[in-house]
């Protein structure tokens, strides 16, 4: 190690604070925070969820959402009498007459520990895990080595 | 040898001055509140500036013990898991800078090299992170690297903007040690 190679490198330095590369390591973190995105969360879209609609805090309903064929909607009567659509990857409030409509901009819930709420109407739709099965555990174990690696 | 031993010393007050910069600023970034739409953990990061610093400035013997003494810092005044986190974090990313920076010398600009410091500083700590509770933690990735992005821009920016102003403060002692 040459003291005075190093001092000159510093002194002389021509970095830049941007030069056009430093996009491509940008794209890449950008690349691997969207991949990662989509495949660990599509792993949680084939373990099974569970719709648990409550009113008042009392569990009225629970839908797993694989079975959902084909999206369709049904009515929660609770205070008062919400829409919800349910699809195979999520719930949606569709409609409500309550004013704030908070439900309704929360959007569609697609990943486990979501939850939306009409207040109004006490009604609440939380999506739970189903029990792990094998599958997922694997696919777990994968992500560790990958991540170890 | 009178030149070699005049270096080191100078890498040691460097050294010692750079790491010490660093606790200030893992401390001030401590007193920043929480910004509502940041979730718990994410960071400015400022300390990495330093980081950046000592590798420009120093060499990556003494970048490495700045980190090691951050890490203890955290270790202090946060616990365990932080000053784990800090460590984990704070080596991994300086290796990852050090290899961009000698690798490619002046083809990246600080920005890129913050990017990196940054995201390889938020896989240490995730790493950390799963170990302590379970893989259920790595959601928290893209969110997290996305996050780097930002920092890391700052961070590049702050340096690019400061470095070549403390360059010249460091000729100048330098020249007054010469005489």
């Amino acid at each position: 190690m040459s003291n005075k190679k190093r001092t000159n490198e510093f002194f002389n330095s021509k970095r830049k604070i941007f030069k056009p590369l430093d996009l491509i390591i940008a794209g890449l973190v950008l690349f691997s925070a969207i991949f990662i995105a989509i495949y660990y969360f599509g792993i949680f879209n084939q373990t099974s969820l569970v719709a648990v609609i409550s009113i008042n805090g009392k569990e009225t309903q629970k839908i797993n959402l694989s079975d959902v064929k084909a999206p369709y909607k049904i009515t929660v009567n609770g205070e008062l009498d919400v829409e919800l659509l349910i699809e195979k990857d999520g719930v949606t409030f569709v409609s409500s007459p309550c004013p704030d409509k908070v439900c309704i901009h929360t959007g569609k819930i697609k990943y486990a520990n979501q939850s939306a709420v009409c207040l109004p109407a006490k009604v609440s739709v939380s999506l739970i895990k189903n029990n792990q099965n094998k599958n997922d555990i694997d696919a777990v174990v994968g992500w560790n080595k990958w991540i170890y690696e | 040898m009178d030149l070699r031993i005049r270096n080191n010393t100078n890498n040691l007050a460097n050294t010692a001055l750079l790491a010490s910069a660093a606790i200030v600023l893992s401390s001030i970034e401590m007193m920043i509140p929480d910004i509502p739409f940041m979730l718990p953990g994410m960071k400015l990061g400022l300390s990495n500036i330093v980081i950046m610093y000592a590798l420009e400035t120093v060499s990556l013997g003494s970048t490495i013990s700045i980190a090691i003494v951050k890490a203890v810092f955290a270790l202090l005044t946060r616990g365990a898991t932080a000053g784990a986190m800090s460590l984990l974090g704070g080596i991994l990313s300086v290796f990852a800078m050090w290899a961009l920076i000698t690798i490619f010398r002046n083809k990246f600009g600080y920005i890129g090299i913050g990017i990196l410091g940054a995201f390889f500083h938020n896989i240490g700590q995730i790493i950390i992170a799963i170990a302590i509770m379970g893989i259920a933690v790595f959601w928290y990735f893209p969110i997290i690297a996305l996050s780097s992005i930002a920092t890391g821009t700052i961070t590049g920016i702050v340096v690019g903007i400061t470095l070549p102003k403390i360059t010249l403060s460091m000729k100048f002692s330098q020249k007054n040690a010469d005489i």
